[in-house]
Formats: C-alpha cells, structure tokens, sequence
C-alpha cells in the first residue's frame, strides 16, 4: 500500500494534535534553552551590535 | 574573496606567551549605499502607485459633488473621463499588484538587503565574502523589479496575489536570491570572526531560508511555451492552490516583512538608542517561537472556503498562538528603550523606531484577532483586511526603514545628517498619514462587513443591491487618498534630506580599517558536551542530564550551516503537517461529476480575466453562511475548482462575488454594455470600462498552446481537443456573438476579446446545475486532486 493511499483513507485530526504537541516540546525545550545560559554569555552575546566590529584586543 | 588584507600580530594580546595573529578588514558600505538609495527611491513609487489606485477607488470618473452640487467634472467627447482614462495598463486590476509587489519587494526589499548587508558585516567581523556577488545581488534584483514594472501593467500576471510575476522573472528571483544572496550571505558567516551569531543573524537565516522554499513550492507552473507571449498554468489547480498560495501569502508577510525587520530591529534599535537588547534570551524564545509558529498559520486566510475544515481550524489555532511571541519581540523591542527614552524626545531614528515597533505589536494583536473563525466572518472580503496591512506595512515596516535610514544616512556617507527637523517632520507627516489612512478605512471595513451580512425581520437581505454597500463607503476612500497623500509627503520631505545628506558627502569615502582575530584563534575549541552532576544515577540518566543542558544547541548557534539546517527542519515540519494531508486525503476534494474542463474559448477568457487582475476587486467563493447565499447563491464546493489553473477565489469584494455569475447573469449583452461603460449600467459603480475588450481581437492560434500547457498539469485534453480547439471556439464565439445581436448588441464582436471573456464568465457557476455527461465522454484521466 503506497503512502499516498494511506493518506486517501486516513483522518487528518491526529495531524492536528501532533502539531500541537511538536511545538509544545520545541517551546518547552527552547525555554529551558534560554533559561539556563549564564547570564555572562547573555551579555556578551546581547553587546555584539554595539561593537563596530574593530576589535583591537584578543578576547578570549 | 574576502576583504582580509594584512595579517598581523596583535600587541596587546591577553596571552602573551601565545601571540594572536590580527586580520585586518574594510567593511563594503558601497553596497549599503546603493541598497539604501534604492530603497527610498522604490519607496516613492509605492506610494505613488498606492496613491493613484486609491484616488481610483474615490474617484472613478473625475467628478465631484457634494450635496448635489457640482464642484468639477472632467470631460471628453462629451463623456466622464474615467479615472484610468480608457487606458487597459492604468486599471486598478493591473496596477494594485504593481503597488503591492512595488511595496513589498523593491521598497521592503531593498531596505532589507540595506540592513543585511550592514549589519551582517559588523556583527560577523568580516566583509561581505564576495563584492561581485553583492553587487550581483543589487542589479539583478532592481532589474526584476524593473521587470515586474514592465509586466504588471500589461497584464503579465501569474494571477496570485503577492506572486504574480511570471516564469522568466519568477526564475530570475530565484537565481538572484539563493544564487547570489544567500551563497553570499551564507559564505560570509562561514568566514566571519564573531564565534557567536548575534540573533539578528538567526531571523536573516530563516529569512533566507523560508522565502526560497516559499517562492519555489508556489511558483512550479507549467509555462506556455510561444514567442509571443509569457503565460503559465500553476501545477495545482482550485483547494490545493488556494492552499499553497496562501501557505506562501501569509508567509510571505512572515519572512519578508516579519522576520528580516526584526533582524533589523534586534540591531539597529540597540545601536540607536545605545544599551544592548532588554533581554537575550527573550530574544531567544521570540525567535524559535516565531519560526515555528508562524509557518502554521496560512490557512486563516481561507476560512469557510472550500478548504477542509480541520485546517483551517489549526491555521486558527496557530495564528492566536502567534500572538505569544510576537508580543515578546515588541516588548523586548521597546523595553530595550530603557533608560533611554529621553532620547525619544529628540532622535528622529528613535520616534521612528518606537511608532514602528508599537505598530508591530498592534498589526500582531490584530492578525490573531482577524484569524478568529467569527471575527474573520465578518472582516474577511472587507476593506478592514487592508487597514490591518496598511498598519503593519506603513506602520512597521516603513516606519522601521526610514528610522533605519535616518541612522544610516551620516554613517555611510560619512557627514551629518542634513537636517533633524526635516527628519522629524518626516516622522509627523508619516505617522499622521498612516492615521488618516487607517482608521477611515477600518470603519470602511467594519461597515461592509455589516451590511452585507444585515438581514431585516423577515430574513431577507437588508442591503441587497452590492452598490449601496459600495457607495456608503466612499467618503472614507477620501479620506484615505488624504492620508495617503501625506504619508507620501513626508517620503518626499525625506527625500530632499537624503538628497541634501548625500550633497554634503565627502569627496572620498574614508575606509577604516578594522581589525579583528580568525575565529580559529579565537576559539580553538568546538564544543563539548559537559560532564554530569549526577551522582548515583544510571548512565541514562547522566546522559539525559547533559543532554538537559542543551550544550548542543550551543553548537549549532555556531555553525550556519548546521543552524540554517535546523531552521529548515521547523518551517518544514509546519509546512509538510498542512500540505500532505491537503494533497493526499481524497476527502478534501469530492469530485463533482458534472465539472468538466473548460472549453477552448472559456480557457481563453480566463485568460483574459487573470490577466485584467480582476481577482484584485471580485471573489470566487461563495460561503456556507446565509447572507452569502441569500446574495450570491449556492455556496461553493472543493470539486467545482479542480481545473482552475489557477484559483481565483480573491481576498476582496470592491465588487459583489462572481462564483455563481454564470447562473445569476446570464445575458451576453449586459456584458457588453457593462465592460464598455460600467457607470451607465449600474450608476454608483466604481469598475472603470474595459473598452479595449471590445476592440481587440482573439488570438484564436494561441489557444492550443495554452491547452497542451494545461494537460500537462493534469487537465485531461485529448488531442483531437487541441486539434478542433479553434474550430470550438470559433463555434461558441459565433453563439455568443448571434445572442448578443439578438439583443439589439453590437453586431461586431465575433473575434474580439470580449466574448471569450463572457464565454468564461457564463460558466462561472452553472457546471453544478448541469447533467452528468454520459460516460463515454468522460475525460481519459482525471487531475491530481480526484483520483478515484
């Protein structure tokens, strides 16, 4: 039975609830993400606009 | 390649034992330069089209009375001149997707690529990886938009809104993007000298990365292979190409208008009112929020069409949704602001930045609120859907672009800005604009929605004739012409200060040179994964504890190659959930046994209607709700569309819906009399004449060229169908024409334009009022969408 015939005779619903719990798990995972870096890389990362990119000094 | 010149030995190296070697580096703001000019340039014309296509919609012939008294009233040949002076290119049909495309490529476009390519530069360390590219990019990309400029008006159109470009362009967009851009962009992170990729460098991946998938799955077509004319037939046909059109629609206004200006915003605003973004790691959490969420969300555009329902519904649920994050980048944008907001009272950059990023956030509340099943009942087809825009094209994206040219101006023509003034008058002038422009036009769409769906007690339409409902609206269209006029008053304002800017520039350029480590020496080391904390625990789970710190996403964030590949992951998952099911599940779409494909004359007259853009004021798409069929009649179903190559349900009612026009006006004449002067047969009537369709004539040997490019996209057309084709079509031709002399009509229009076009419009509708044909002539293959 080929894919496209599964899908001939299939409900969409599931579909539906299995996004949704994708982008739980994605959101869940990116907030622990964001939550956990210490907060002197949040600051070195959050300052790179505000360099001109003329570095003159090894950082390291 | 790289701008890399002189290596050298940093002196104050914080390892003395281990010298760093320097690379030393010039930034490219030539391109920005260009890039910048370009984009107000293209701005101005946006407007100006913007302008006249809403003059157009006030004033469709140019007359004025008020209170019944004459004020003026332009003639010719003792006729009203129309507000397109009998002109076929100067319609609003053809020329609303020249604003639009006007608007959102060349004008956001250009202030994109601007933005990109300035703070790509900075925020990686190193120089645009290959100035030939740039400079590739920047030519070819105003060369589609001169392209586009040259087609629109002549009615070269793919028929879909926001991807109305033909083949040839389409192509050229594509090599420009993906071939010279992202290879640029993308070369450029490889070769940058910043470890970190700064979250702006993130929303220009996805930017990246999203619109070219977009721009491919939309624009597969099947072109009509002829030297005299650029045509093509999408692939999919009715509920699929709906579908995907405005799976590309909306996310055209996600990654085109969406994620590159917060990009924007995440860099500019932070250099502009000089403290670091309020916080990284909501900036985090907004990004992969949006990504993810966004892609989702396409199908609230077609609420209670003939879409499945399930889809739309997740479409609805993922648009409120939306909602979380986008209000997380408006909060993190203003409240980087902190500390800072005496500085509003007197940078221009800054108001600019502040009216912008408000309006983001009340264009985000407004999109999930227009998303909502019975919000979108009354709002969509109505004039609201074009204030919500206008608030988040004019509000956000424009105000973002001038803010982020005012702070461009004396950086990269190395002088001081003209004039602060000038510049601040700029911001009144648009801010008021906007405001003049908007709000007539929400109460415009507010009341639309009303009225049409009024019904008094005894059930029946309230406002049954379309006009009243058009007519009621006009003293807003006033009112938005002037806010449109001075909106593009203060573009002009800001041209003559960059004019004045660029006047004091200085003979050369300065090019500072900067100078900065590789990243090899800059971080030797990959990263690895951490030891656990765990004692006392199995290995499982001192693996889940270090894979629970996400040190691996640390990695990705500096790998481009890796990153973009997880960002193409999350758009795809969203994008592949709605599209298989759309395409697969033969439920979405029940075959009608009495849809049949079209004739050769009605292909021909669709042609035609594609081509006046008449999408852009009349939908297709009756929905299942009474007001709609008490007006319009029986509502549409998914089978009635399977050889509509493409769609053309429309987003908008300027005019009354024609899905069952074929079934409710009949009469050929009325056509006539109608496309030659409008006004004369409904009084009130904004369409402007389509005199040309009686003049000029069929190309009747075009029709079977344009027939084998539809059976290649699956419309079942037998040979012997090509071979008579335009024998058929001059046989329905002289039908139609017969019944239109019949009618005391005009006894000259057998091979004109206009009868294939009534030909098509006599259709639109009736096949589900038509017997069944008898087996023997039913078509030898049925289309993707009805496999039996």
């Amino acid at each position: 039975m080929s894919f496209k015939e599964i899908f001939n005779f299939t409900n969409a619903g599931w579909m539906s609830q299995i996004a949704l719990l994708i982008f739980l798990g994605v959101f869940v995972a990116v907030s622990i993400r964001a939550l956990t870096r210490s907060k002197k890389e949040m600051n070195a990362a959050s300052h790179l606009p505000l360099e001109e990119g003329s570095t003159q000094e090894h950082k390291p | 390649m790289t701008a890399a010149a002189t290596d050298s030995v940093n002196p104050i190296s914080s390892t003395p034992t281990k010298p760093i070697r320097m690379e030393s580096f010039i930034y490219d703001d030539g391109i920005v330069r260009k890039f910048t000019l370009a984009m107000y340039v293209w701005s101005i014309v946006a407007f100006l089209v913007g302008l006249l296509i809403a003059t157009q919609l006030a004033f469709p012939l140019l007359e004025l009375s008020i209170a019944g008294t004459q004020i003026f009233q332009l003639t010719w040949n003792g006729e009203v001149i129309p507000s397109n002076f009998w002109q076929e290119w100067l319609t609003f049909g053809r020329l609303r997707p020249l604003h639009t495309n006007a608007a959102i490529f060349a004008f956001a476009g250009n202030a994109i690529f601007a933005a990109v390519y300035y703070s790509t530069q900075r925020l990686c360390k190193a120089r645009m990886w290959s100035d030939l590219l740039s400079n590739l990019h920047f030519w070819g990309w105003q060369l589609i938009i001169l392209c586009a400029a040259l087609t629109l008006p002549f009615g070269i159109t793919q028929g879909k809104e926001y991807a109305e470009l033909e083949w040839p362009i389409d192509l050229m967009i594509a090599v420009v993007w993906v071939g010279f851009f992202a290879v640029n962009f993308f070369m450029t992170l490889v070769h940058r000298r910043e470890r970190h990729m700064y979250v702006a460098l993130w929303f220009y991946i996805a930017t990246i990365v999203t619109v070219t998938i977009l721009h491919v799955f939309n624009n597969l077509v099947s072109p009509v292979i002829s030297g005299t004319m650029i045509k093509s037939y999408p692939i999919y046909a009715g509920v699929q190409d709906a579908f995907m059109q405005w799976w590309y629609g909306h996310n055209a206004v996600a990654f085109f208008l969406t994620t590159p200006f917060l990009g924007l915003m995440y860099y500019f605003l932070p250099k502009a009112a000089e403290r670091p973004v309020f916080s990284y790691r909501l900036s985090i959490i907004h990004f992969w929020s949006l990504v993810f969420i966004y892609i989702w969300a396409g199908p609230h555009h077609l609420h209670y069409t003939a879409l499945p329902d399930w889809a739309s519904t997740l479409g609805m649920l993922f648009s409120v949704m939306l909602w979380m994050p986008s209000w997380g980048g408006m909060i993190n944008g203003l409240l980087t602001l902190r500390g800072a907001w005496h500085k509003v009272a007197t940078d221009p950059v800054l108001k600019f930045f502040v009216v912008g990023i408000t309006f983001y956030g009340m264009a985000t509340f407004e999109g999930p609120l227009l998303s909502v099943k019975s919000v979108n009942l009354l709002s969509h087809y109505t004039d609201w859907t074009i204030a919500h825009v206008h608030s988040g094209a004019l509000g956000w994206n424009a105000m973002m672009s001038f803010g982020m040219m005012y702070w461009l101006l004396p950086r990269i023509f190395q002088t001081k800005l003209h004039s602060q003034k000038l510049a601040t008058a700029h911001f009144w002038l648009s801010t008021v604009g906007i405001l003049l422009y908007i709000v007539p036009i929400y109460v415009a769409g507010v009341m639309q929605g009303l009225m049409w769906r009024a019904v008094d007690d005894a059930g029946q339409l309230q406002y049954p004739n379309f006009i009243e409902t058009v007519t009621a609206i006009i003293p807003m269209y006033y009112l938005r012409a002037i806010g449109g006029s001075v909106f593009l008053l203060g573009g002009l304002v800001g041209g003559y200060n960059f004019f004045k800017t660029w006047r004091s520039r200085p003979p050369t350029y300065e090019q500072p040179v900067h100078q900065a480590p590789p990243l090899s020496a800059t971080d030797l080391h990959e990263a690895v994964a951490p030891q656990s904390k765990l004692i006392g625990v199995s290995k499982v789970g001192q693996k889940l504890d270090i894979f629970g710190t996400m040190w691996w996403h640390r990695a990705w964030e500096r790998l481009p190659v890796r990153f973009t590949l997880y960002t193409t992951i999350a758009v795809l998952i969203a994008s592949l959930f709605e599209i298989i099911p759309t395409f697969l599940i033969r439920a979405n779409v029940p075959t009608i046994a009495s849809v049949t494909p079209y004739t050769p004359l009605e292909v021909y007259g669709r042609d035609i209607y594609v081509a006046e853009g008449c999408y852009n004021c009349h939908s297709q798409m009756i929905r299942p709700i009474v007001p709609e069929t008490k007006r319009y009649g029986e509502y549409s179903k998914p089978g009635e569309f399977v050889y509509d190559h493409p769609f053309q349900w429309g987003s908008r009612r300027i005019g009354p819906d024609l899905a069952r026009e074929g079934v409710s006006r009949p009469q050929e004449n009325w056509h006539v009399l109608h496309f030659e002067n409008p006004s004369q047969i409904t009084p009130g009537t904004i369409m402007p004449p389509y005199t040309w369709l009686l003049e000029k004539k069929i190309d009747y040997a075009s029709i079977p060229t344009r027939m084998l490019a539809l059976k290649r996209v699956g419309v079942p057309y037998t040979e012997e169908d090509r071979r008579n084709s335009i024998d058929n079509a001059k046989a329905q031709a002289k039908a139609i024409s017969d019944a239109i002399i019949q009618a005391n009509g005009r006894t000259d229009l057998e091979d004109k334009d206009v009868v294939a076009l009534i030909a098509y419009i006599k259709r639109l509708g009736t096949d589900l009022y038509k017997p069944v044909p008898p087996a023997a002539s039913q078509p030898a293959a049925q289309p993707a969408a009805t496999v039996k």
